[in-house]
């Protein structure tokens, strides 16, 4: 037992020394770039170490900075090099700072360091330290900067106006698209990840975070993710369909809190499948392609299959400035299948022009449309 | 040869300078889309074609960086403008260290000390790269050592200022 707990103290201690020998190879690297141009065998070999960590990486980025500093830095250095060659040739090169630590010592000196039993006399051991401690503190950092967005982000509401399309990078990775005339808050806190959505229609593409569930609220319904993609869709008419694109969701009323929900018998929703959700209790909805239609928008399209014309011209409203207006209940009532341009209301109006039985008539931007047949 | 790769070099940086120095200061500091940037730019690298990495691996790792970078800004702004009111414009650009200009002013101070507490030779050697722009051949001429020396005396003067940059400034 006690042997499995030494194997992994050294282990996170060697993290330690990685990170320093890191520092030493990046730093080696850039002034070799800086001594000769690289030879061909140079350069892959170089190309292998960048591609062996993005520690690497990191590490060598942060060289190019400091060389700008030290740019800045010399700029105004009045230091004369003959007195300090002087000095160094005399020998006065201080011993000891110069002399970093060797990679391959570096297990041996954190298992030490681990133990308490290495000093902080030399110089040696103080560099190592030094490292020790920056991998420590970057993870503490890290950890304490994650958090504090956290909270930062509590309250934040994003909005689209009439035929405005747009999408966001969330703090924790997730993407948000919203369609036109959407209105969602999101309070991310150190429990959960909450969204709100007031208006309109949204996809979330939801960053894996198993720690902070993804919950999105509407008036009626409570949907949970767990890394997933999926469009939610409150309806004018009080309506909100849940499409989900990729991975799982659980849908419940907005009776059940948050942490209830995947114990309150949800409705679990798999890709492909969409569910509606209006006064009463969750329930599937069995259209072909039901998804695909519903999130044709996120490619600029609307998608109809035997809709009525006064659903398509609602949807085509949402994204464009002309409105087309069914006149009478029998152009309300005819079926419109196929898909169109979101912005093109146009074409879908000269597509209407071409139907026989259909009246077209402008007024400005309103678009009255009439059915002068009878139908049945 | 040298001498024009070197200004190449210095060119780009001088004109990304600003982006650069936020992205480094970003990932330095641990902010967390800091670290996806230099995992982005590592995932970038790796997909990259590797005839065309290999012509000049370094000015490659620049151009994703920068590539990155600029997305990203553009992300920000994005972010910036977006939302109704004051809450979402706080919220998303409090982030950007406000404390960066403080800071900065305290690296470089705290730079100058370092340098001059270098090693005499990698002091001199720094200086005559970064004053006076002397390549390693001339300035292995003016000290008397080969050029293998010289990188070495570098090597060991950025590595000292880095480290310790990067003890004392980490996430403070």
């Amino acid at each position: 037992m006690p042997q499995s707990i030494e194997v992994r103290v050294s282990r996170i201690m060697m993290n330690g020394a990685r990170r320093a020998a890191a520092t030493e190879e990046a730093a080696e690297w850039f002034a070799a770039h800086r001594a000769n141009a690289l030879s061909e065998d140079e350069r892959k070999a170089f190309v292998a170490w960048l591609r062996a960590s993005p520690d690497h990486i990191g590490e060598y980025l942060a060289f190019a900075e400091l060389e700008h500093e030290l740019n800045a830095a010399f700029r105004h250095s009045s230091v004369d090099i003959a007195e300090l060659l002087n000095r160094a040739a005399s020998g006065d090169d201080t011993p000891g700072v110069t002399e970093l630590l060797p990679h391959s010592r570096g297990s041996r000196y954190s298992k030490r360091l681990a133990e308490g039993t290495v000093g902080v006399g030399t110089e040696r051991t103080r560099w190592h330290r030094v490292f020790m401690t920056v991998g420590a503190a970057a993870a503490a950092a890290l950890v304490a900067v994650s958090l504090n967005l956290w909270w930062q982000y509590t309250q934040t509401n994003f909005a689209t106006g009439h035929a405005e399309q747009r999408s966001w990078r969330l703090p924790d990775g997730t993407v948000v698209h919203l369609n036109s005339a959407t209105r969602i808050r999101i309070s991310f806190d150190e429990r959960e990840r909450r969204v709100f959505l007031a208006s309109g229609q949204a996809t979330f593409n939801v960053a894996k975070d198993a720690a902070h569930p993804f919950v999105v609220r509407t008036g009626g319904a409570v949907v949970r993710a767990v890394g997933t993609e999926f469009d939610v869709y409150r309806q004018a008419a009080g309506e909100t369909i849940i499409s989900v694109i990729e991975g799982r969701v659980a849908i419940a009323d907005s009776s059940v809190s948050d942490p209830d929900i995947l114990t309150a018998h949800p409705l679990i929703l798999d890709v492909g499948q969409q569910a509606s959700v209006d006064s009463e209790h969750p329930h599937l909805l069995n259209h072909m392609n039901g998804v695909s239609r519903t999130v044709a928008w996120l490619q600029n399209k609307v998608a109809f299959d035997h809709d009525t014309l006064a659903f398509a011209s609602q949807e085509l409203n949402r994204y464009n400035d002309l409105q087309i207006v069914p006149v009478n209940k029998e152009a309300a009532e005819l079926q419109v299948s196929g898909t169109f341009g979101a912005y093109d209301g146009e074409s879908f109006v000269k597509f209407l022009e071409h139907q026989p039985g259909i009246e077209v008539v402008r007024q400005g931007q309103k678009i009255l449309i009439t059915s002068v047949v009878r139908r049945q | 040869m040298t001498t024009s790769k070197r200004l190449n070099w210095d060119e780009l940086v001088d004109r990304h300078q600003p982006a650069i120095s936020s992205f480094i200061r970003r990932r330095l500091k641990g902010s967390p889309d800091a670290s996806d940037l230099t995992q982005e730019v590592y995932l970038r690298f790796l997909r990259a074609d590797q005839a065309e990495v290999i012509r000049n691996p370094e000015a490659y790792l620049y151009t994703v960086a920068l590539n990155l970078i600029r997305e990203h800004t553009v992300l920000e702004r994005r972010w910036s403008r977006v939302g109704e009111g004051a809450a979402a414009d706080h919220a998303f650009t409090d982030y950007r260290t406000p404390d960066d200009t403080l800071e900065g002013d305290a690296r470089r101070s705290r730079l100058s000390e370092l340098i001059e507490q270098l090693p005499p030779k990698s002091r001199v050697a720094l200086t005559l790269q970064y004053r006076d722009e002397l390549s390693y051949e001339e300035i292995a001429k003016k000290m008397g050592v080969t050029t293998h020396a010289v990188k070495k005396y570098v090597m060991k003067g950025l590595a000292i200022c880095r480290s310790r940059l990067k003890s004392e400034f980490h996430g403070s």
